[in-house]
C-alpha cells in the first residue's frame, strides 16, 4: 500500500493560507496566472525535461506502456500458456525463460507483460474518470457555494470518515469480482480529493480580477469556470492526478493480492504475488518478479510527479 | 470553561453525526447486495430447508421494510448485539472483540516504528541539508512511499525467515506458547506479568509485520519533518533563540521542532487512514489474527453480518482517531487555542 | 527602577563569572576593525560586510544607517558570530571589552550571548517563539546563563516563585502592564509595541553591556516608535548599556543616537557624532540621503539619489558609490578610497578628503 505523500504537501500549502499557522510568515497564496493555452503546455514539456528523475520516469513509464499495449507482440509466450514439465524454472536471464516459470509452467516473462495492461489501464481510467468528476463537481461547488457545495461537503465529510481501501474492499465484496466492479469501486472515493482541490482552488481564484472582467463582459457562469478558472487550476489538478495515479495502481494490485480485484483469468500482478506466496520457500521468483515490475512502475511515476510539481510550482520545492 | 474546551466539545459532537453516518451507510451497503442474502450465504450450506431459510429471512428481519431493518438493527446495536456470523456460528461481537487486541498491538507497534524511524531522519536531514544524510534519507524514503505493503512484507518474509532464518514467517507467537493473556496485547501482557520469553518471542512475531506496516508511514514522516524543520530552522525565533545564547541541541529540539511538530502530527493523522487499511494486507500475508484477516475471511466465506460490523468498527475507529488528531492540533498549536 | 537593586543581590547569590580582564571606563566596548563577511550564492559570492570598523564606547549610542540591503543587518549578525552558514566571516576583528570574539570557541561565544550582548531584532511578531508563553521565553535567557536554575531545580516551588518574580520585574521595567497576569499569555496575544518591549526585557533580562538593535522600531507605529526609543535611553541612561542602532530612518537617528555611522554597500562610508553628520554631512551619498528627506513646512523639492545600489557579488575596483555620484571624478571608479580619520572623531571614506 503506497502511501500519499501530497497530502502532507497539500496540508503544508494549505495551512500556510490560515493565520493560525505558526511557522514562519505566511507564503502568498496562488495568485492568477495568465493563461497562453498551449504554448505552456509546450513549456512545461521542455522544462520537466531538464529535470533528470522526471526523464528516467519517463522513459519507465514509456517502456511499460509500450508492453501494456504491444503486450502480443512483445511477450515471448502466451501468459496462459501452461507446460508441465517446465514448472520452477530459475529465472536465467539469457535462457529461454528469463523471469523463470511459475507453478504451472507459465512463463513470468510474459506473465508480466502482460500484467502491465491491467494495471496501467485501470490507473488511467480511475485516475481520469475520478479526476473528470471531482474537478466538475469542485468547480460547481466552489464556484456557487450554495447548497449544493453544502450538501457536498457533508456527503464528502461522510465518504472521507473511511478509511481508502476499506472502503473499497467494502464496496468488491458487495459487488462482486469485475473488471468494471473495479473501476467503480475505486472511483467511487478516488473523486473525493480532486473535488476538494478543485473547490479550494476555485474559491480562491473567484476573487481574482480576470473573473471579475469576464463576469462584466457578460459571459456565461459555465464559461468562465472552463475557459477562464479551469486552465489556471489544471496545473495543481495534474500534479496531483500523477501523484495519486501510483496510488491507484498499487490499489490495485492489493487488491488482486487479495483476490478481490480484476477476475482470477486476467493476469494481473497482484494475483501473482499472491499465487507465489506458496512457493516463496523454493521458487522466490514467482511472487518476487511481478511485485519488483509494479515498484519500479509505480517508483518512476512518483518520479515523474515530483519533476512535474517541481516544475509547476516551484514554491513547494523542497529544501530551497 | 476556556475556549479551547468548548472547541474540543464541539468537534466531538461535530462527529457524531458522522458516526451516525458511517453505520447507516454500512447498514445500507450490505442490504445492497444483488440477489437474496439468505440464499448467498447457506448456498455453501446446502441442503437447507425452505422454512429454515424463511425462519432465517425473519431473523435477519429481511421481510420488514428497509426503515424498520435500519431501526431494529440500531437498536441491537446500542445494546451491544452486532449480528451473528454464520460461518464461525457465533455472535459477531465475540469475534471481533478477540481480533481486536491483535490489531492494535500490530498499529501500535508499526506507529511507533514509523515515528522512531521518521522523526529522526526528518530532523537529521534538515540540519544537515544537501549533506549526504539527506540524500541518503530522503532517496529512502521516496522509495519507501512506493513501496506497496505487500510486497515488502512478501521481501521480508523470503529474505528474513526463509534465507536468514531471523524471524519467523507468521503468526504472533511461537506455536505452544501460552502466554498470559490480559490485555491481549501480547507485548503489555508478557510485561505485566515478567514473562521475558514470551516477550521477546512476541517481539519477535511482530517485527516484520510491524516494519511492513509501518515503512510506508515512516517515509511520509521522514519528508515532513525535514520540511517542516527545513522551514522551521530559517525562522527569525530560531536566529533569536540562538542569539540569546541558548546551545544548538536546544534549539532544535525546544524552538524548532515544538512548532515543526505540528503539520506531522496531522500527517500523521492522515496516515492512520492507510495503517488501517494496509492493515488488511499485513495481518493477510503474515497470518496476523487480528481485526484485517477476519474480514478478509469474512468477505470470501460470503459472512456479511461479520463484513458489516468489521467495516463499520474500521470506519468509526478511522473517525474517532481522526478526532482524536483535531483536538491535538488543537493543542498544540496555541494560536488555535485561544 | 529599584527593582535593579534586588537583581543584584541575587546575581551576587548565584555564581556570576567574573571578567577574566580588567576593563577601565575609558575602553570602549566594542572595537570593530576590517570585519568582513560573505554569502556564497548560485549566482556569486555576495560581499555583504566589507572591512567594516566600528567604535562602541561605554553608554554609547550608534546609529548605523543605510539603504536595505548594505549588509547593516549582516553586520551585527557578524558580531554575533551568528552569520547563517553558507555565509562566514572571513577576515577582520571584532573585540569586545578587550576579547577577540573571532577567536573564540562556539561554546564560549554562546556564553556571550544574551549575556554579554544581546540582540533585539526588527519583527517582534516572527522573533518570539509563538508556541511558548512570553515569561518562559523571557527566563529562557536566564536560566541558559545560569542566573536561574533549569531543569529539575525549576521544579521546586521556591525557584518558580523566583522565576516568577524575576519575569513580573522584568516586564514592569519595559512598561507592560499587569505584568502577574500577562507573563502567561502567549506572544499574538500582544499588540506590536508590546511585543517589542518584551524583546528588549529578554534583552535587558541578563544585564548585557551592549545591545545590538536591528531596526527595532521599523515594523512599528510612529507613537509606539517613540515609546520604545524612550524606554530603550532609559534603560542606556541608567544601566549605561551600551547600543547599536540600525536603522534606514535619518529621524529616529537624530533623536536617539549619539553617534552615527553611515553604510552604504558594505561599507562605512562617514561617520562621527550625529550632530556633526547630520548638519554638515562630508560624503555626498550621506548629502543626498539628506536631501531626500521631506521636511515639514519647508517646500523644497525631494532630490532622489539617482542610479541603485550595486550588486554585491560584482563590486567594482573603485568607490561603490561613484557611479551615482554628483561630485565623482574619473579617479574614483578606479580607485577604492580609504577611510580617512578627519579632526573631531569624523572619518569619510571619499576622495574628496584623501
Amino acid at each position: 500500500m503506497s502511501v500519499n505523500i501530497e497530502h502532507a504537501d497539500e496540508i503544508k500549502r494549505h495551512a500556510w493560507d490560515s493565520e493560525a499557522y505558526p511557522i514562519g510568515r505566511p507564503v502568498p497564496t496562488a495568485y492568477s496566472r495568465p493563461w497562453s493555452g498551449l504554448q505552456s503546455a509546450w513549456d512545461i514539456l521542455l522544462k520537466l525535461m531538464s529535470h533528470p528523475g522526471a526523464v528516467v520516469g519517463g522513459f519507465v513509464i514509456l517502456a511499460y506502456v509500450i508492453c501494456a499495449v504491444f503486450a502480443p507482440y512483445i511477450a515471448p509466450y502466451s501468459p496462459d500458456e501452461v507446460s508441465l514439465t517446465e514448472r520452477f524454472l530459475a529465472p536465467a536471464l539469457t535462457g529461454l525463460h528469463p523471469f523463470g516459470t511459475d507453478q504451472l509452467g507459465r512463463d513470468m516473462l510474459s506473465r508480466v507483460i502482460y500484467g502491465a495492461r491491467v494495471s496501467i489501464l485501470v490507473g488511467v481510467l480511475t485516475i481520469a474518470i475520478s479526476m473528470a468528476v471531482g474537478v466538475g463537481l469542485g468547480l460547481v461547488a466552489g464556484y456557487y457555494q450554495g447548497t449544493f457545495d453544502k450538501i457536498m461537503s457533508r456527503f464528502t465529510d461522510l465518504l472521507l470518515a473511511f478509511p481508502y481501501l476499506i472502503f473499497v474492499i467494502g464496496m468488491m465484496s458487495v459487488l462482486g469480482p469485475g473488471f468494471w466492479n473495479l473501476i467503480l469501486a475505486l472511483c467511487f472515493k478516488g473523486w473525493v480529493e480532486f473535488y476538494r482541490l478543485a473547490r479550494a482552488e476555485v474559491m480562491s481564484q473567484k476573487t481574482c480580477e480576470y473573473v471579475e472582467a469576464a463576469r462584466a463582459l457578460g459571459r456565461s457562469d459555465a464559461s468562465i469556470m472552463i475557459s477562464e478558472i479551469l486552465p489556471n487550476i489544471i496545473h495543481s489538478i495534474l500534479v496531483l492526478g500523477t501523484l495519486r495515479m501510483g496510488n491507484m495502481i498499487v490499489t490495485e494490485s492489493s487488491l488482486s493480492f487479495l483476490g478481490l480485484g480484476v477476475p482470477p483469468r486476467i493476469p494481473a500482478w497482484g494475483s501473482m504475488v499472491s499465487d507465489g506466496r506458496r512457493y516463496m520457500l523454493n521458487a522466490w521468483w514467482v511472487a518476487t518478479l511481478p511485485g519488483l515490475a509494479l515498484v519500479i512502475l509505480v517508483l518512476a511515476i512518483n518520479l515523474v510527479g515530483e519533476g512535474l510539481r517541481d516544475v509547476l510550482d516551484p514554491k513547494l520545492q523542497e529544501g530551497q | 470553561m476556556t475556549r479551547t474546551q468548548v472547541q474540543v466539545i464541539e468537534r466531538i459532537l461535530a462527529a457524531v453525526p458522522i458516526m451516525l453516518g458511517v453505520v447507516i451507510f454500512t447498514f445500507l451497503f450490505m442490504r445492497m447486495i444483488p440477489g437474496d442474502p439468505v440464499d448467498i450465504m447457506m448456498g455453501e450450506a446446502g441442503g437447507v430447508t425452505l422454512e429454515e431459510m424463511d425462519f432465517l429471512r425473519a431473523q435477519f428481519d429481511l421481510d420488514k421494510p428497509l426503515p424498520v431493518q435500519l431501526a431494529r438493527y440500531l437498536g441491537r446495536l446500542v445494546q451491544g448485539d452486532m449480528g451473528y456470523s454464520i460461518q464461525r456460528a457465533r455472535p459477531v461481537k465475540e469475534v471481533i472483540l478477540e481480533a481486536v487486541p491483535a490489531t492494535i498491538e500490530l498499529a501500535l507497534f508499526s506507529l511507533l516504528f514509523a515515528l522512531i524511524v521518521g522523526i529522526p531522519l526528518g530532523i537529521a536531514s534538515a540540519r544537515r541539508q544537501n549533506s549526504l544524510v539527506d540524500r541518503v534519507g530522503m532517496t529512502v524514503s521516496f522509495l519507501g512511499i512506493s513501496m506497496p505493503a505487500f510486497w515488502l512484507g512478501i521481501i521480508g518474509i523470503i529474505v528474513f525467515s526463509l534465507r536468514l532464518g531471523w524471524l519467523p514467517t507468521s503468526g504472533r507467537i511461537t506455536y505452544g506458547m501460552e502466554p498470559a493473556a490480559i490485555t491481549g496485547l501480547l507485548t503489555l501482557d508478557a510485561v505485566i506479568t515478567g514473562d521475558t520469553q514470551a516477550l521477546k518471542d512476541a517481539l519477535r512475531h511482530l517485527a516484520l509485520p510491524a516494519i511492513t506496516l509501518g515503512a510506508g508511514v515512516a517515509a511520509v514522516v521522514a519528508r515532513v519533518t525535514r520540511s517542516s524543520m527545513l522551514e522551521a530552522l530559517k525562522t527569525d525565533y530560531v536566529l533569536f533563540a540562538k542569539a540569546k545564547g541558548v546551545p544548538e541541541m536546544v534549539v532544535v529540539v525546544r524552538h524548532a521542532l515544538r512548532n515543526a511538530l505540528i503539520p506531522t502530527v496531522t500527517v500523521v493523522g492522515l496516515q492512520i487512514g492507510t495503517l488501517l487499511g494496509g492493515n488488511m494486507i499485513v495481518e493477510t500475508i503474515f497470518g496476523w489474527p487480528g481485526l484485517g484477516r477476519i474480514v478478509v475471511d469474512a468477505i470470501f466465506s460470503r459472512d456479511y453480518p461479520l463484513v458489516q460490523a468489521a467495516v463499520m468498527v474500521y470506519a468509526l475507529t478511522f473517525v474517532v482517531i481522526n478526532l482524536a488528531t483535531d483536538i491535538l492540533y488543537t493543542y498544540l498549536n496555541p494560536k488555535m487555542t485561544l | 527602577m529599584d527593582a535593579f537593586d534586588n537583581q543584584t543581590k541575587h546575581d551576587t547569590l548565584i555564581h556570576d563569572k567574573p571578567d577574566s580582564l580588567t576593563h577601565d571606563e575609558k575602553s570602549p566596548v566594542l572595537e570593530i576593525s576590517g570585519l568582513s563577511t560573505e554569502y556564497p550564492t548560485p549566482r556569486g559570492t555576495v560581499h555583504a560586510v566589507r572591512g567594516v570598523d566600528l567604535v562602541l564606547g561605554k553608554g554609547d549610542i550608534l546609529a548605523i544607517v543605510g539603504e536595505s540591503g548594505c549588509g547593516k543587518s549582516a553586520c551585527l549578525l557578524s558580531i554575533m558570530r551568528l552569520v547563517p552558514p553558507p555565509g562566514r566571516i572571513v577576515k577582520g576583528s571584532v573585540k569586545f571589552r578587550g576579547k577577540e570574539l573571532l577567536a573564540l570557541s562556539e561554546a564560549e561565544m554562546r556564553e556571550l550571548r544574551g549575556k554579554d550582548m544581546a540582540m533585539v531584532f526588527q519583527d517582534p511578531m516572527t522573533t518570539l517563539n509563538p508556541a511558548y508563553r512570553v515569561g518562559e521565553q523571557i527566563s529562557e535567557s536566564l536560566r541558559v546563563h545560569r542566573l536561574l536554575p533549569g531543569f529539575p531545580g525549576r521544579l521546586l516551588r521556591k525557584e518558580r516563585e523566583r522565576e516568577r518574580e524575576r519575569v513580573i520585574d522584568l516586564l514592569k521595567q519595559v512598561g507592560i502592564p499587569s505584568p502577574e497576569h500577562r507573563h502567561l499569555e502567549y506572544p499574538h496575544q500582544f499588540s506590536g509595541g508590546m511585543q517589542q518591549r518584551i524583546l528588549i526585557a529578554i534583552a535587558l533580562a541578563c544585564r548585557p553591556k551592549v545591545i545590538l538593535a536591528d531596526e527595532p522600531t521599523t515594523a512599528l507605529d510612529v507613537t509606539v516608535q517613540a515609546q520604545v526609543l524612550d524606554l530603550m535611553r532609559e534603560i542606556n541612561e541608567e544601566l549605561g548599556t551600551a547600543i547599536v542602532l540600525v536603522t534606514h530612518d535619518l529621524g529616529v537617528a537624530a533623536e536617539f543616537c549619539y553617534k552615527a555611522a553611515v553604510m552604504y554597500a558594505g561599507q562605512i562610508v562617514e561617520s562621527g557624532g550625529i550632530e556633526d553628520v547630520l548638519s554638515s554631512p562630508l560624503h555626498p551619498y550621506t548629502r543626498g540621503l539628506l536631501k531626500s528627506i521631506p521636511k515639514i513646512g519647508q517646500r523644497r523639492e525631494l532630490v532622489p539619489i539617482n542610479g541603485e545600489v550595486p550588486d554585491l557579488t560584482d563590486l567594482s575596483e573603485g568607490c561603490s558609490f561613484a557611479p551615482r555620484c554628483r561630485e565623482a571624478y574619473s579617479y574614483c571608479e578606479r580607485t577604492s578610497p580609504p577611510l580617512v580619520h578627519l579632526k573631531n572623531g569624523r572619518k569619510v571614506r571619499c576622495h574628496l578628503y584623501t
